[in-house]
């Protein structure tokens, strides 16, 4: 296979059997996967903090019921599984 | 209401950087793509007529088992990261997806609803649901779906008319 990554191109207008072509991308393209690669990690790394901070936020929640006098049970049954 | 095959789309091992559909016949009511994806790494994107400009809302859930999050921002591409999935999860298993995108040829803005969860033999799994909304007065007449890796299972495109 080529190093050059490659596009599927589906022309849907063209009658079966003759809709598939595999073109390679171009440089502008290639540029393009990069810049996307990138700003995809940034995103990935916000969800991901997001996720952590959603969890500490409600475990620290969960922890101040149980030191009022709830079960865990009670507290749980407030703030959700 | 019938659902009608109209192409589907087979990637092999080295993957495709991403798969286009063009000439989307303008005689349906709307579409909707299912799609098997793994991706080495990076993003997975959604476009529609080259369209690249910040023409894309986005509202999406992302669940990890855990927790729940929730953002919203106006962008120039559907985002399929989350959910999908990478070399994080179990060699050869794939994301499932759907994505229905209502009223394509309509010459208002476009309602798309889509919906994406991790396969993987192990504990960590996600799940996105995302409602999203293309700013365009254009009938869909091209679907872009690009990876920033190269791999790909299978996409279908189907019409609902």
């Amino acid at each position: 296979m080529s190093e050059t990554p490659v596009k599927v191109v589906v022309d849907l207008s063209k009658p079966k059997g003759q809709r598939e072509s595999i073109i390679e991308l171009t440089q502008a393209e290639i540029d393009e996967r990069e810049v996307m690669a990138t700003e995809a990690e940034a995103q990935r790394l916000v969800d991901e903090q997001a996720q952590a901070d959603a969890e500490a936020l409600r475990q620290s929640g969960l922890d101040k019921l149980i030191a009022l006098g709830l079960t865990e049970a009670e507290a749980i049954a407030l703030v959700g599984a | 209401m019938a659902m009608t095959l109209i192409q589907t789309v087979t990637v092999g091992s080295g993957g495709a950087a991403s798969i286009e559909f063009t000439g989307i016949p303008q005689d349906r009511k709307d579409l909707v793509v299912l799609y098997s994806m793994r991706r080495s790494s990076g993003g997975a994107r959604l476009q529609f007529n080259d369209d690249t400009g910040n023409i894309y809302d986005v509202l999406y859930f992302f669940g990890s088992g855990s927790s729940v999050i929730t953002n919203s921002f106006t962008t120039g591409y559907i985002g399929l990261n989350d959910g999908s999935n990478s070399t994080s999860t179990t060699a050869n298993t794939f994301a499932s997806g759907l994505v229905y995108i209502a009223n394509y040829t309509s010459s208002a803005d476009k309602t798309i609803s889509s919906e994406v969860v991790t396969e993987n033999n192990a504990t960590q799994a996600y799940a996105n649901l995302a409602a999203n909304r293309y700013n365009s007065s254009s009938a869909i007449t091209k679907v872009k779906w690009t990876l920033s890796a190269n791999e790909f299972s299978s996409i279908s495109l189907y019409s609902i008319s």
